[in-house]
């Protein structure tokens, strides 16, 4: 499903910008956006940091450097993929700031089941973990474009503007995903 | 190997991702969504820096950089025109007001000067002029050679 197409009819998101950009019921205009995207932008953020801690400081950053850079957004690109990149980079430079804090010498994939064991919402299925310690193997960029693809449904014309990556290397790359979860996944010996 | 699932992934691999998807392990807290709007907010409005309150439009100057070089160029240029004609004194040899009795007599002056003058000096030129055709004629002045010639000679020479 086309997360703009569900909101096309109820809101005039061009409209709201518009008025923003023109310091007309900003706050208001603002809370509007902020309840259309918030859902879609926790989750996409959340699979790329796992901890909703972490996820909450990350999103809220992420309103706000919106809302301050608001004025420069252009009308001719798309709001969807303007806040979505914003998302994913503020993420993604979480991510590389906290592995640079991370000198404890344990590896990549045991810090994430440790951060999965002390996260007390998430519960102890298997196929969780493992899901995980699969993802947790793959490049950052190859590991995000799996999961905008499988669990977040994205199609590839978006997560190319998002992602700023031709369409063909974004299908190579969840190609590549793929194949390196699923020998992973063999290798666990879970059942497939 | 097709398989009909939109990522042509194998029933049983697909099976496992459905079953280890995030979403069903991570849990929200209550009500978080309903208050992350104060929250951004509380932080927008505490932020210190210069663009918090009113998100500002930028404005891009529509003219290429070019077109504004050249404007640039052609202000210093008229302003540099104006700076020079009104800040340089002209003369004008024709607005100089000399009195018409001052222009007399300096012009008669210089007359008076050198008429007297020169004609004294013309008086000592004939001399001069005669000393050097003695040098050029070895000391026969020209009246004399014209003497010397026989006009007999001439006559013959004519008869030639």
């Amino acid at each position: 499903m086309n997360f703009e197409i569900a909101f096309q009819g109820m809101v005039n998101e061009e409209e709201i910008i518009n008025n923003i950009q023109q310091g007309k019921n900003v706050e208001e205009g603002f809370r509007t956006l902020m309840r259309l995207y918030q859902e879609k932008l926790y989750w996409h953020i959340r699979s790329i940091l796992k901890s909703h801690e972490d996820t909450n400081d990350v999103l809220q950053n992420t309103f706000l450097k919106t809302y301050k850079n608001i004025g420069q957004f252009k009308s001719d690109a798309r709001f969807y993929t303007w806040i979505y990149r914003i998302a994913t980079n503020e993420s993604l430079n979480f991510l590389s700031k906290n592995k640079r804090r991370a000198t404890s010498g344990l590896e990549d994939h045991e810090l994430m089941i440790n951060n999965l064991n002390a996260d007390t919402e998430i519960d102890g299925d298997k196929a969780q973990k493992v899901l995980a310690m699969a993802l947790d193997e793959l490049p950052d960029k190859q590991k995000l474009v799996f999961q905008m693809k499988y669990y977040e449904e994205m199609n590839y014309k978006d997560m190319s503007e998002i992602l700023d990556t031709s369409v063909g290397a974004l299908k190579a790359s969840f190609h590549h995903a793929v194949k390196k979860i699923e020998a992973f996944v063999k290798n666990a010996s879970y059942e497939l | 190997m097709s398989y009909e699932n939109e990522n042509n992934l194998k029933p049983a691999f697909k099976k496992f991702l459905d079953d280890a998807h995030p979403k069903k392990s991570m849990k929200v807290p209550d009500g978080y969504f309903d208050q992350l709007g104060d929250s951004v907010f509380d932080k927008i409005y505490a932020d210190t820096s210069p663009v918090q309150k009113t998100p500002a439009r930028i404005i891009t100057f529509p003219f290429k950089s070019w077109v504004m070089s050249a404007a640039a160029a052609l202000i210093i240029l008229v302003s540099a025109l104006f700076v020079f004609k009104y800040n340089t004194t002209s003369y004008d040899a024709f607005a100089i007001n000399i009195p018409v009795e001052n222009g007399w007599e300096y012009l008669m002056g210089i007359s008076d000067d050198y008429v007297i003058e020169d004609f004294a000096s013309l008086a000592d030129m004939d001399q001069v002029i005669t000393s050097m055709e003695a040098e050029l004629f070895g000391n026969k002045i020209t009246e004399q050679f014209i003497d010397d010639v026989d006009l007999e000679t001439i006559e013959e020479l004519y008869e030639y």
